[in-house]
């Protein structure tokens, strides 16, 4: 729009140049003719001369007329002649002014062109430049986009291996658990065979079982807090003898505190509250 | 896929431990299949006595230990090492007791009332259980204060032991002293098991041999050479009469009641050889029992009435063979060593106690009856006349060393050998008495 009114407002401009050319180059060739200036002076002079002769003045004045006829016609013919070399020259300017209004057209076609070009361009530039901008723009969004994605990926890949690292640690710790519980089942077999090996010879080197009848047996369910302090003995099955069951009871009471392990968390895990006793002599 | 194998892993895994019966779950078990054979460890408080002023008449506390302590079965505490002495049970201290391993207590009082009879209160406590097995208020007299300590002896012995204790029981032997003038002075006296409280039954300048309580414990049979010839009497403990029983030419010994009292089997040669014969007692009536050139001699009746033990030599040396008691052909019960003799039935009659020689030196062995395996008890060089207490878990012996001959018993496994004191000379044939029930 801008761009429309600049260029007819030139086209104008050039426009009234092209025709103070065209006036300038008319005086020219008007100047170049002969010297119409003197000719009025020459006839002042005639005239004063040809004054005496009615009938010369009349052929005077008819010559004068003639002769004015024939200058006028003259005149005529050479202002036609003028006439048609300005028109010529007309013609001639205007084919030049044409080719030179062509030329300006062209050269202004082709500022024009130029300059639109060079606008063009210029409009590309700014419009690539804009784009450019836009596109940098679009590219620095894209790229904070990116990098938000990124960083929301990596917040996200982060906050995944982050869980993932927990539930491996998790899976881990629960496989490590389950590793140690294994290992801590073999090593409490074992540990328990130990504990029952001590409590064994706790127990039958206090187990009396002098001038009792053989054959006989009998369970206690027995009592201990950690310490292996014997708390409660129950007889679970009598031998149907009192005395071999007393001495049993004797035994297991005589043996406390049982030799059970002083660490309070093996002695919960391994169950040791209550322990049941088989006393049954071999002969 | 591996994490769900994973807890597949760990399912079975906790289900493994679940069923895990050792370390999970169920209670730890233990058998004991061993145990230890000591004697028990008791402690006796000497009693307490009710009479400020004086002492009293007896050391209540002393027999029942001393009982306890010649059983072999019990170790009771030296008097100095006891921790403290209670009389009542609120003044026990348990704990005390514990520390010094001792399993059970007993502490007691004994009273006498203003018209001068005696009560004894005792109390039999466990110590780890803090509590009173048993406990008793016994009236007494001045005379039977050592009874009711050995009654005591043998309630506890009972409660720990688990069989009736034989401290309230006679015993019946013969004693020998050798006069400055040559003669010699037999008796047949009874006396208490510890050898306290000795009765005479009979005085004799012959020899007199082979007491044998009936099974009720009121008489005493025994062989007496008074009349120069052996014969077989029956006193009565209390009364002292007695019947002559047999007196046939040769040899009258070794009378043997049956378990329930009616006949007796002894050894008789009237028929030309020492031969087993069982006498009915109401009827006099004689039933040969063996028949057999060799000497067959020393019957002992089974407690189940049955059979018949006896020595013979009819293999050689003397050895011990077993009859049916209404006769029959003898089995041959010993084997080991050459000589095997006087044998005495066990109360359950698994076994035998014998005399067993060898290289000369007597001493006193088992047998047992079913294996025929022997077993021997004592150590010296001439132990003999061996005798079962009434529970079996003793046997009364005489034992020969510089001092003469003496009493001693041991328990039935050997383990322990205690004399007993006697006042006055040379100690022969002991015979353990039963039970006599209240």
């Amino acid at each position: 729009m801008e761009l429309g009114w600049f260029v007819k407002s030139r086209s104008a401009f050039y426009a009234v140049l092209l025709h103070i050319i065209a006036a300038a180059l008319l005086i020219i060739s008007l100047d170049l003719a002969p010297k119409p200036i003197n000719q009025p002076k020459q006839n002042i002079n005639i005239v004063n001369a040809v004054t005496v002769d009615k009938k010369q003045v009349e052929k005077e004045l008819q010559r004068l007329k003639n002769e004015e006829q024939q200058k006028e016609e003259t005149g005529k013919k050479r202002l036609a002649e003028l006439e048609k070399k300005q028109k010529e020259a007309e013609k001639k300017l205007a084919g030049a002014e044409k080719k030179h209004l062509e030329e300006e057209k062209k050269a202004a076609d082709a500022k024009k062109k130029k300059e639109l070009e060079q606008e063009k361009r210029e409009l590309d530039e700014q419009k690539l430049a804009k784009l450019e901008k836009e596109k940098e723009e679009l590219e620095q969004k894209h790229k904070i986009e990116e990098e938000n994605k990124r960083k929301a990926e990596e917040e996200e890949k982060k906050h995944k291996a982050e869980d993932d690292r927990i539930r491996k640690e998790k899976e881990l710790q629960q496989q490590l658990a389950a590793e140690e519980a294994e290992i801590q089942s073999g090593q409490d077999v074992q540990l328990i065979d130990r504990i029952k090996a001590n409590i064994y010879r706790s127990v039958v080197n206090n187990f009396n079982k002098s001038g009792l009848p053989t054959g006989l047996s009998c369970i206690l369910r027995v009592q201990l807090i950690p310490g292996g302090e014997v708390t409660n003995v129950t007889l679970v099955e009598s031998s149907g003898n009192s005395v071999f069951d007393q001495r049993a009871v004797t035994a297991v009471n005589k043996a406390s505190p049982l030799p059970v392990p002083d660490d309070i968390e093996t002695f919960e895990r391994l169950n040791l509250r209550q322990i049941q006793f088989q006393f049954k002599p071999e002969e | 896929m591996h994490s769900t194998i994973r807890h597949i892993n760990q399912w079975i895994l906790s289900i493994l431990l679940f069923l895990s019966p050792i370390a999970y779950g169920a209670d730890l078990e233990i058998i004991i299949d061993k145990g230890i054979e000591n004697a028990l460890p008791i402690a006796i408080v000497p009693f307490g006595w009710s009479q400020a002023a004086g002492l009293p008449p007896i050391d209540i506390s002393a027999i029942i230990s001393n009982d306890l302590a010649r059983s072999g079965r019990f170790a009771p505490m030296e008097e100095q090492d006891l921790p403290q002495r209670p009389n009542d049970f609120a003044q026990v201290n348990f704990k005390d007791w514990q520390k010094l391993g001792m399993e059970n207590l007993v502490i007691g009082q004994l009273g006498q009332s203003a018209t001068g009879d005696y009560v004894v209160n005792f109390r039999l406590l466990d110590v780890y259980k803090g509590k009173q097995i048993v406990g008793f208020s016994i009236p007494s007299g001045k005379d039977r204060l050592r009874r009711t300590a050995h009654e005591i002896a043998d309630i506890i012995y009972e409660k720990l032991i688990g069989v009736r204790g034989a401290f309230a029981t006679r015993i019946a032997y013969i004693t020998l002293i050798k006069n400055r003038d040559g003669t010699k002075k037999y008796t047949l006296q009874s006396a208490d098991a510890d050898g306290f409280n000795p009765q005479i039954l009979l005085t004799s300048p012959e020899p007199l041999l082979s007491p044998a309580w009936s099974p009720d414990g009121k008489k005493i049979a025994y062989v007496s050479f008074e009349s120069k010839n052996s014969t077989v009497y029956v006193q009565d403990v209390i009364t002292g009469k007695r019947e002559k029983i047999a007196s046939n030419p040769g040899i009258n010994s070794a009378p043997a009641w049956s378990p329930d009292g009616s006949r007796l089997a002894m050894t008789l040669s009237k028929d030309g050889n020492a031969e087993i014969y069982v006498m009915n007692l109401s009827s006099k009536s004689l039933q040969r029992v063996t028949s057999n050139a060799a000497i067959d001699t020393e019957p002992a009746w089974s407690h189940n009435g049955n059979m018949l033990a006896f020595t013979s030599d009819r293999g050689g040396g003397p050895q011990i063979y077993e009859v049916s008691a209404s006769g029959g052909e003898p089995k041959r019960l010993t084997f080991e060593g050459p000589y095997n003799a006087r044998p005495r039935y066990s109360p359950d009659d698994t076994k035998l106690a014998v005399i067993h020689v060898e290289n000369s030196v007597y001493r006193i062995a088992v047998v047992d009856r079913k294996s025929g395996q022997l077993n021997i008890l004592t150590e010296s060089r001439l132990d003999e006349s061996p005798s079962f207490s009434p529970n079996g878990h003793m046997i009364i012996y005489t034992t020969t060393g510089f001092r003469g001959t003496e009493l001693a018993a041991t328990s039935t496994d050997g383990s322990v050998h205690k004399r007993l004191a006697l006042e006055v000379g040379e100690v022969r044939e002991p015979a353990w008495g039963p039970f006599m029930n209240q």
